[in-house]
């Protein structure tokens, strides 16, 4: 699996989880994901492991042995500018007022779904590191912009939509791999594009006659009752 | 009390002194048969006077307090405070009323409290279960995710189930909870739709169920993010439960009405009976469709209309059998919620 090419080096992540499962768990899951996770089991001196490297992120659970998550976030926020995602399943309006309120840069409930989970730490990650993303992407035949909403190929413009262009980053973060349609459905819903089946196919479609428009032949490969594929 | 009552209770008493008075006056008569008419028909005037006297002082005594007691009771907004509010009655049978009704009172004080308590503990205890046993659910998502297969996938969704399940839990006591634990807050309503809609992502599109947005306005309203969240998550897992048309959809609106903001959530489901309409709000009712769904609890709307009232809004329900069901959220807008 491979995640957005726009970031070269894989972020470090900082798993603050007194559950050890969860923080096994976690970073598989965010590992298989393209991050680079440190959870560490010993919460004596944690602040300090906190600070010590260079952090991208902060995944901070609230209810810890030795520590108040609490205090921890608004050290932590003394001394550094790190990006600090609270986890708690604590989670009424007050929690969440309370850790933002400490420095917190997002609040998730837990039994967090894990599509929302990467929503969340993707978003807060680009905002802290905006200024050096690149917001193209590499497809090797032609360049996915992500802010324009096009694609380039020879010099050329290609218009998407909103939900053409997710679909084609989508298929081209898991190159290689089949990507279901209830998968592609999810990942769209968990950026706000709220497709139906039929919407989809549509979309599908629509993305195929451009890029053949472009060019590039047939891109998109189906897979019957599986899937689609980008190679 | 009228004087009537008064002198039917009093009338043993009556008739013995009547008959005190009339016998000494006969003998008085008999004793002295030249002076005796009058001096009899003096001292029986006399001694009736000197009977009747504190009679009618009693009778003015009682009917203040009694009459007090009544009027003050029936005010009342809590009767069990009654005893609180009772003034000295200044005579031997009110004395030992009031005592009674004091002790009394103070037994059921102690009883309610001892209740509260039980109750309060208990709510923190479901509070505390709650997020504890949110742990063992993250993980095993994570578990899950992390072993993709078929199997894992259709695990997830019974998973969801089980994490709707125990949100019903967690807001049926919130529900009930005397204090305030909500925090009124300046929501949007497209983000808080947005939100409720990527959290329930699964149940849409494995249930194909679409969403209709064009309608969906972002209005700003005052309300508590979180139980909002529940309300609509209810909502949203009623409309995807009860589809049963091949182009099952769920449309959102949203519009400005004189003195509200009203949040439109249709579907084109099963719809509602008629005659169950009025019901749907009832705690444990299940109805035709329930019934013929086994995962019903008839606990979702109980605790939304629950939660509605505490938070100022109104939930309204109309629907056309076999055509589809459509709820109103209305938010009021006064000065109340105005304040920025």
């Amino acid at each position: 699996m491979k995640r957005l090419d726009v970031f070269s080096v894989p972020n470090k992540l900082l798993i603050i989880e007194d559950d050890k499962k969860i923080r096994e768990e976690l970073c598989t899951f965010l590992e298989r994901n393209g991050y680079c996770c440190h959870a560490p089991a010993d919460f004596h001196g944690i602040k300090e492991t906190a600070l010590s490297k260079d952090y991208d992120l902060i995944l901070l659970d609230i209810n810890l042995p030795v520590v108040d998550g609490y205090y921890l976030c608004r050290e932590i926020r003394k001394h550094s500018q790190v990006p600090i995602i609270v986890v708690t399943s604590r989670d009424t309006e007050m929690d969440e007022l309370m850790a933002m309120n400490l420095g917190a840069d997002d609040f998730i409930a837990k039994p967090y779904n894990t599509q929302i989970l990467l929503a969340h730490i993707a978003s807060v990650l680009k905002r802290s590191t905006r200024e050096n993303i690149s917001e193209r992407m590499d497809c090797g035949s032609f360049v996915l912009n992500l802010s324009t909403s096009s694609l380039e190929v020879d010099g050329r413009q290609v218009e998407l939509t909103r939900n053409e262009l997710r679909i084609l980053s989508l298929l081209y973060e898991k190159r290689g791999a089949i990507v279901s349609r209830d998968e592609l459905m999810a990942q769209l819903w968990s950026s706000n594009l709220f497709v139906d089946d039929n919407t989809l196919t549509v979309n599908i479609n629509r993305l195929r006659t451009k890029l053949a428009e472009a060019g590039l032949g047939q891109v998109i490969e189906t897979r019957r009752g599986q899937g689609y594929l980008v190679k | 009390m009228s004087f009537k009552d008064y002198i039917r209770e009093k009338k043993n008493y009556l008739i013995a002194m009547a008959g005190g008075v009339l016998l000494s006056s006969l003998i008085l008569y008999l004793l002295l048969p030249q002076s005796g008419m009058s001096f009899a028909i003096l001292i029986g005037s006399l001694f009736a006077v000197c009977f009747a006297l504190p009679l009618v002082r009693e009778y003015y005594a009682k009917r203040d307090f009694y009459q007090k007691l009544l009027s003050v009771f029936n005010e009342l907004d809590q009767k069990n405070l009654i005893a609180e509010m009772v003034s000295p009655p200044g005579f031997l049978e009110g004395d030992i009323l009031s005592e009674v009704l004091y002790g009394c009172n103070k037994a059921m004080l102690e009883k309610i409290r001892t209740y509260k308590q039980l109750q309060e503990e208990y709510r923190e205890y479901i509070e505390l279960w709650v997020h504890e046993i949110k742990t063992p659910i993250a993980s095993s998502r994570l578990i899950a995710q992390n072993n993709e297969s078929e199997a894992m996938k259709s695990l997830i969704e019974e998973v969801s189930k089980i994490e709707g399940l125990i949100d019903q839990v967690l807001y049926y006591s919130r529900s009930n909870n005397v204090e305030k634990d909500y925090l009124i807050r300046e929501v949007s309503l497209e983000r808080l739709c947005y939100d409720v809609l990527r959290k329930n992502a699964l149940l849409f599109i494995q249930n194909k169920v679409s969403v209709v947005l064009d309608g969906l306005i972002d209005y700003t309203v005052y309300t508590d993010n979180k139980w909002l969240e529940f309300i609509l998550g209810q909502i949203f897992t009623n409309a995807v439960k009860y589809a049963d048309k091949p182009d099952a959809r769920i449309e959102l609106e949203s519009s400005r009405e004189p003195n509200c903001i009203v949040l439109t959530i249709r579907d084109n489901g099963t719809g509602i009976k008629d005659n169950e309409l009025a019901r749907i709000f009832d705690k444990g009712f299940t109805g035709t469709n329930g019934r013929a769904n086994e995962r019903s609890t008839g606990m979702g709307l109980y605790i939304c209309r629950k939660l509605c009232d505490k938070l100022g809004l109104s939930l309204e329900a109309q629907s056309v059998w076999g055509q589809g069901t459509t709820l109103r959220l209305v938010f009021p807008i006064n000065s109340m919620t105005m304040i920025r």
